[in-house]
């Protein structure tokens, strides 16, 4: 009999999400909700929190219909291996262009701000640590995750308020004003991604009705409690350098950072710390994804060998971030997996719902 | 069992390769980094880039001096920096520039294009504090500092409210200019320095900006009030009057702003709280002369630094950023103008808290 894999616990779930939101929003997403409106920029923020929460409870109910398992490995007995593939190939996609996205940017980010002539194949490298954690498996990375939640997310809160000590607060308005605009701008479109951390975990571990009820509650707490931290690293640029100039940076709050001084700190660089603290979310965001991707392939192709699934994964994440060209590729990448990215919040867990209720009344007309 | 040791032994020298170092290290004895900068409009489209090097113990030996200073043409400051690496046999470094100080000839040309390149390239810290100098840029650049501090130091220090900074001095740093420049709802403020006789500059006044051009300036004592009503206001600053001074210990501003048939309507409210710190003893005063006096002399301030602003069409205090929420987005590049058909009001409300170790009886 097939053992069934450990599932994750409320605060793992929890220490993931919040760590998912810390090493998607800090870098990229600013820029991309700044210039997607000239109103009031928690709308947008709330409009994709709306729509996550919405995706997140058709999870929550599509884990809840598991009966002790993992949802790629419950699917391909519900449907056969090769419509189980079908269903799952998007998803997959999703998930290794989310991975060579965020090795990219983070890489481009390090280029931009501390090392300007270190060759991105080697900054890339980096993927080695978070596929060994992947290999290792989903404790380790549970483990992993408790840990640097902790650290990492009192740093950010830390630097945070002290960002919070030189901004007019004059400069973030308008404060309820919007017409609706970012609607029309693809940029609205395209930061969609840091709300997703919920699709990876629902693809490791083994779920029940009780564990999905976990899985839907932690993330809304991550969700609560996140959603000011990403506010804010929206706005402390804003209420810094004003509307106007912060549409013009492509990282606003490291710019943010760079500007913060005092006396009494005494870190002289404050950029290098949060460099380094999104260094840590990133890396282990990168291993659940890793870990998502190599799980799911696995279920798939229950004969492959592990070692040799992970390892053709970060060849694979690697050569394609390496192949990115520029900055404007990343962003273009971004924008233009939007499409597989709607399948992974609504198509996936539909089809899956679908799916499920189809074997469920067979199986009761069968008895 | 040979097999899985020989991977761990390949994986181990893979692990090798990450102890390279990185790329863009270069050894803190190989740079030279620059202590302060300066920008003087140079002959036609060109700059002239001052840069003020602090020196190692081991070289001001040989030298007799602690600091290196040369200046260099360029068409932009990046090109200047380039063609300065011509000529040095280190590293140039500006990561650690403390001042940048623009020559008077740059209050005449758009400052945007010139700061550009220490916010995209990450090249100046964005903390470095921004001051426009009157006076030999050659003379300053190349005189020892006659206190004794390290090149970029000296005027950190010059400005730093923990060190000699007084709020009238008004520390203005390079990303509050910049981002000033794009921002059509509020102008800059930058210091005026010039060339002193014992020191290496004195403070003149600062420098009224419209859009990013000099449009006017602030004298010490006008920069006072707009310490106070923009919150800048820091420690404590003595108010000198004709027959007593004052110390200004504590402030408190309330802005409060309306649009009434399109014309701002701008209500500043400031509670000061002062002590006495000197009297003259031939003209003796009561607390609430000395009280009038000051009053009388803040008002006067307050309407000449406003008069000089709205003539301007600068709004140095930011009252337009009040306005974001009820002018459309497009109309912000109609602020200036707007600020000037701006109706301002000043209210003082002061408290002698007390007169010190000695009574004015």
């Amino acid at each position: 009999m097939k053992k069934n894999p450990p599932s994750l616990t409320g605060y793992d779930m929890f220490s993931i999400q919040v760590l998912f939101f810390g090493a998607s929003a800090g870098f990229i997403y600013p820029s991309l909700i700044v210039r997607s409106t000239t109103g009031a920029y928690w709308v947008p923020l709330v409009v994709w929190a709306a729509v996550a929460l919405l995706s997140c409870l058709l999870y929550s109910k599509l884990l809840g219909r598991l009966q002790e398992g993992k949802l790629i490995d419950r699917l391909c007995q519900s449907a056969g291996i090769p419509a189980a593939l079908i269903i799952c190939l998007p998803q997959l996609i999703f998930i290794f262009g989310a991975l060579v996205v965020m090795l990219r940017a983070y890489s481009e980010l390090i280029t931009m701000t501390m090392l300007p002539t270190t060759p991105i194949t080697f900054l890339n490298g980096m993927l080695l640590a978070p596929g060994a954690l992947a290999l290792a498996g989903m404790m380790p990375i549970a483990r992993a995750a408790r840990v640097l939640y902790l650290i990492s997310t009192l740093l950010s809160v830390c630097l945070m308020l002290i960002g919070f000590s030189d901004v007019k607060w004059t400069l973030g308005g308008p404060w309820l004003f919007t017409n609706g605009d970012f609607l029309m701008i693809r940029n609205f479109y395209s930061g969609s991604f840091i709300w997703m951390g919920f699709v990876f975990t629902a693809l490791i571990g083994s779920y029940n009705p009780r564990i999905s009820g976990r899985y839907r509650k932690s993330y809304i707490y991550a969700l609560l409690l996140s959603f000011p931290m990403i506010a804010g690293f929206i706005y402390l640029p804003v209420m810094t350098f004003g509307r106007e100039l912060t549409r013009h940076l492509t990282l606003p709050y490291i710019s943010k950072m760079d500007s913060v001084y005092h006396y009494w700190v005494v870190f002289e660089n404050l950029t290098a710390l949060f460099v380094s603290v999104t260094m840590l979310y990133v890396l282990l965001v990168m291993a659940l994804k890793l870990h998502a991707l190599g799980e799911s392939v696995k279920s798939l192709f229950p004969r492959a060998n592990p070692i040799w699934i992970y390892g053709i994964v970060v060849l694979l994440v690697y050569a394609s971030a390496s192949a990115l060209p520029s900055w404007r590729a990343v962003e273009g990448t971004i924008f233009y997996t939007l499409g597989l990215r709607l399948y992974a919040l609504f198509g996936f867990p539909l089809l899956g719902l679908a799916l499920l209720s189809v074997r469920e009344r067979k199986r009761k007309v069968a008895s | 069992m040979r097999k899985m040791r020989l991977v761990r032994a390949a994986a181990a020298c893979c692990l090798l390769g990450l102890l390279n170092g990185c790329w863009d290290s270069k050894d803190v004895d190989n740079r030279l980094m620059i202590g302060a900068m300066g920008l003087e409009k140079g002959s036609g489209s060109q700059i002239q880039v001052w840069m003020r090097f602090p020196l190692p113990k081991t070289a001001q030996k040989t030298e007799g001096k602690d600091f290196f200073a040369m200046s260099q043409p360029g068409i932009t400051v990046a090109d200047a920096m380039n063609r300065a690496r011509y000529k040095l046999p280190k590293s140039l470094d500006a990561t650690s520039t403390r001042a940048l100080l623009l020559d008077d000839s740059m209050t005449k040309v758009s400052l945007k294009s010139y700061l550009e390149f220490a916010v995209r390239e990450r090249s100046v810290p964005l903390d470095a504090v921004v001051a426009i100098v009157k006076g030999d840029m050659s003379r300053i650049f190349t005189s020892p500092n006659p206190t004794g501090e390290l090149s970029g130091i000296y005027t950190k220090l010059f400005f730093e409210p923990y060190a000699g900074g007084i709020p009238r001095k008004n520390k203005t740093m390079l990303w509050e200019i910049y981002s000033k420049l794009y921002n059509p709802l509020q102008a800059n403020l930058i210091p005026i320095l010039s060339e002193g006789t014992q020191n290496s500059f004195e403070l003149e006044g600062n420098a009224i900006y419209a859009k990013d051009r000099m449009a006017g300036v602030l004298n010490p004592d006008e920069s006072l009030i707009y310490e106070i009503i923009t919150h800048r206001f820091h420690d404590s600053e003595v108010k000198l009057m004709s027959r007593s001074d004052v110390k200004i210990v504590h402030n408190r501003t309330q802005v409060k702003t309306a649009l009434s048939s399109g014309q701002p309507i701008i209500d500043v409210e400031s509670w000061l709280i002062v002590t006495l710190v000197d009297s003259s003893q031939m003209n003796e005063m009561s607390e609430e002369e000395v009280l009038r006096e000051l009053l009388e002399d803040l008002n006067v301030q307050a309407k000449s630094m406003f008069a000089k602003t709205q003539r301007a069409g600068a709004d140095i205090f930011g009252f337009g950023n009040r306005y974001r929420s009820r002018l459309k987005p497009a109309q912000y590049e109609q602020w200036p103008e707007m600020f000037k058909m701006a109706k301002i009001s000043m209210k003082f409300h002061i408290d002698l808290r007390n007169t010190g170790l000695e009574f004015l009886e």
